[in-house]
C-alpha cells in the first residue's frame, strides 16, 4: 500500500532551516530508502499550479493555485509499504531527521496499471 | 491598446524565444540558421499581432514561420547542397505543441539549448553571453549594458563561441550519462556566476542588478524544471536566499551595509520560505552538494532575527560539512569567523592566526578584515587599525573597500 507523507505550512510563517546533523541523516535515511525501494517519488508541490477546465465543449488552460487557502505543502514523499504500522514506523525515522514538529500520512487509494493487470 | 499588444509580444519574446530557437536548432540543425530564423519570425510576428491578434499557440505559430523563413533563405541560396536540405526540411512534420506525442521533445529542445550554450569547451564568458541571449532572451546591448561593457565585446563574445562550435565541432546534444555530473557542473557555474555579477556589483544602478540576479534565476528555475538535478535545486535555493536580502545589503549611493546593520524586516519571507523548501528538497533526494550547504548556510542566516541570535552551531556544522567535500582556504576562513561569533572573537583570531600561513590568505583582503573585526570587539584598537589598512591595501572591489574604509575612519574617531 502507498501513502502520500507530507508537511504543510501557512504563508508567511518562518520556516526553520534544517540542522547539520539532521541534513546528513535525512540524505542518509532518503538514499537508503530509495535504494530499498521505499520511496515512490518524493517532491514538492508548487504554489502555482494550472487548471485545465472543460466547460460546454470549451476548453480553458489558465494558471491557478495548487489549493485555495494559506497553506503550502513544500515537501512530498510518496511511499510504499506492506502496512499502516510500517508507514507510522518510517514516518516515525523521517520526522526525527528533521526535528520538532508534524508530518502528515494520508494512505492513498490509487489504482496503478498493475492493479488493472490482475 | 497598441501597447497592450507590444507588451504582449515583449512578453511572449521573453517566455518563448528560447523554446522556439531551442527547436528550431533541433529541425533545422544548425544554430545560426536557427537563430536568424528565430529572429525574423519575430519580426512578422511584430507586424501580424497587433492586426490579426496573438495566435492561439504562440510558439507553434513562431517555430513554423522561422521554419519557413529558413526554407526561403535556403531558396534563395539556390546551391545544391542546399537543395537537398531544403527537401529534408519539408520532409518534417510540424513542430511539437501541447496537444502533441512530441510535446516531450520540447523539454529536451531547452534543456539541449542550456547544455550547448554552457558547454565547457568555451571561454567562460562567451557561456555566459550565449546563456543570457538565448536562453534568456536578452539583447546584446541589455548584456551589454548590464555587465558595464561596449556592445561589440558582447557581440565577440558570441562569435567566438559560434567559431568553436563550428571549428571543433560540438555536438548539440544532451550529454550522454557519463557525462552529465560534470557538464550539469558548468551549467550552475554560469547560473552562480550570472547571480553574482548582479549581486556583487555596485556599480550601474539597481534596476540593472537585478535584471542579471531575475535572470540567473529565471534560467535555473528553468534548469529545475526540466531536469530534478538535487545541486540544481541547492543552487536555486542559494539564489533566492540571497535575492531575498539583496536590496538591504546596499545603500542607494551603492555602499554595503554590514549584515549586523540591515534592516531584516525588509528581507523577503516567501523567498527565503521557498528557497528553503528546495533545500529540503535537495536534501530529500539523498544527496548532498556545495550549492545545498551555501544554501543552507544562507538559511540559517535568513531565520535569524540579529546577529547576535543567529544559530552559529549551524552554520559552523555546515561549513564543516562542505569543507570535507569541497576543501578550500576560503571556506576555512569563513569556518573560523562562524567559530569567533559562536565561541567568541579570541577563539576565531586564534583560527584565522593559523589559516594565515596558508599564502592564498596571506594576500587575501577577507583574512585580514576579519582579524580587525574581531580585534575590535576585544578592543585592541591599534591592531584592528593595522588590520584595516592591510584589507585595505589586499582588497580589489570598489564597494568593500568603501566599507573597509568606514570602518577604519569609525575605529580612529
Amino acid at each position: 500500500m502507498q501513502f502520500f507523507v507530507y508537511f504543510t505550512i501557512s504563508e508567511g510563517q518562518k520556516m526553520n532551516p534544517p540542522t547539520p546533523e539532521g541534513m546528513a541523516k535525512m540524505s542518509k535515511f532518503m538514499e537508503d530508502a530509495f535504494n530499498a525501494g521505499t520511496i515512490v517519488a518524493t517532491g514538492r508541490l508548487p504554489r502555482e499550479t494550472t487548471h485545465v477546465r472543460l466547460e460546454d465543449g470549451e476548453f480553458s488552460v489558465s494558471d491557478g493555485p495548487f489549493i485555495e487557502g494559506k497553506d503550502i505543502i513544500p515537501g512530498f514523499t510518496v511511499i510504499s509499504v506492506d502496512s499502516k504500522q510500517e508507514a507510522i514506523e518510517w514516518v516515525k525515522s523521517m520526522r526525527e531527521c528533521m526535528g520538532n514538529g508534524t508530518l502528515r500520512m494520508a494512505q492513498l487509494a490509487a489504482t496503478g496499471p498493475e492493479d488493472l493487470k490482475r | 491598446m497598441q501597447l497592450n499588444i507590444n507588451d504582449d509580444i515583449s512578453r511572449i519574446y521573453k517566455f518563448e524565444s528560447g523554446r522556439v530557437l531551442a527547436t528550431l536548432i533541433r529541425i533545422l540543425g544548425d544554430f545560426h540558421r536557427a537563430e536568424e530564423a528565430m529572429q525574423e519570425a519575430f519580426s512578422i510576428a511584430l507586424e501580424k499581432w497587433p492586426e490579426e491578434g496573438i495566435p492561439k499557440n504562440p510558439y507553434s505559430w513562431l517555430v513554423s514561420a522561422g521554419k519557413f523563413k529558413a526554407i526561403d533563405a535556403i531558396r534563395r541560396a539556390k546551391r545544391g547542397r542546399e537543395l537537398m536540405e531544403e527537401n529534408a526540411l519539408l520532409a518534417t512534420e510540424n513542430v511539437a505543441d501541447a496537444d502533441d506525442p512530441d510535446f516531450d521533445l520540447l523539454e529536451d529542445d531547452q534543456l539541449r539549448l542550456i547544455f550547448f550554450c554552457c558547454h565547457p569547451a568555451l571561454p567562460l564568458d562567451s557561456r555566459i553571453a550565449l546563456a543570457l541571449r538565448d536562453v534568456c532572451a536578452m539583447r546584446t546591448e541589455e548584456i551589454a549594458r548590464a555587465y558595464l561593457l561596449p556592445t561589440e565585446t558582447i557581440k565577440k563574445r558570441i562569435s567566438r563561441a559560434k567559431a568553436l562550435f563550428r571549428d571543433k565541432n560540438i555536438p548539440y546534444e544532451i550529454p550522454p550519462k557519463s557525462e552529465m555530473a560534470g557538464r550539469l557542473n558548468a551549467v550552475l557555474h554560469v547560473i552562480y556566476l550570472i547571480f553574482n555579477e548582479g549581486y556583487a556589483a555596485t556599480a550601474g544602478d539597481n534596476h540593472l542588478r537585478k535584471e542579471l540576479t531575475d535572470e540567473a534565476i529565471f534560467l535555473c528555475r528553468k534548469l529545475v524544471a526540466l531536469t530534478p538535478a538535487p545541486e540544481g535545486m541547492g543552487l536555486l535555493a542559494l539564489l533566492l536566499i540571497q535575492e531575498a536580502r539583496r536590496e538591504s545589503r546596499v545603500t542607494d549611493d551603492g555602499d554595503l551595509i554590514a549584515l549586523e546593520a540591515q534592516d531584516r524586516t525588509r528581507w523577503d519571507r516567501d523567498l527565503i520560505n521557498e528557497g528553503i523548501s528546495f533545500i529540503q528538497q535537495a536534501i530529500m533526494s539523498g544527496r548532498l552538494g556545495p550549492y545545498t550547504l551555501q544554501a543552507a548556510i544562507a538559511s540559517v542566516h535568513a531565520v535569524a532575527d540579529s546577529l547576535e541570535n543567529t544559530q552559529w552551531d549551524l552554520i559552523v556544522g555546515y561549513y564543516d560539512m562542505l569543507l570535507k567535500i569541497q576543501p578550500s582556504p576560503i571556506i576555512a576562513l569563513n569556518r573560523a569567523i562562524a567559530v569567533g561569533m559562536k565561541d567568541g572573537p579570541a577563539a576565531g583570531i586564534a583560527l584565522i592566526d593559523a589559516l594565515a600561513r596558508d599564502v592564498r590568505l596571506k594576500s587575501h583582503h577577507l583574512t585580514y578584515a576579519a582579524r580587525a573585526d574581531f580585534l575590535k570587539r576585544l578592543n585592541s584598537n591599534d591592531d584592528a587599525i593595522k588590520n584595516y589598512k592591510k584589507a585595505i591595501e589586499f582588497c580589489q572591489s570598489g564597494s568593500e573597500r568603501r566599507y573597509l574604509e568606514k570602518q577604519l575612519a569609525e575605529i580612529l574617531k
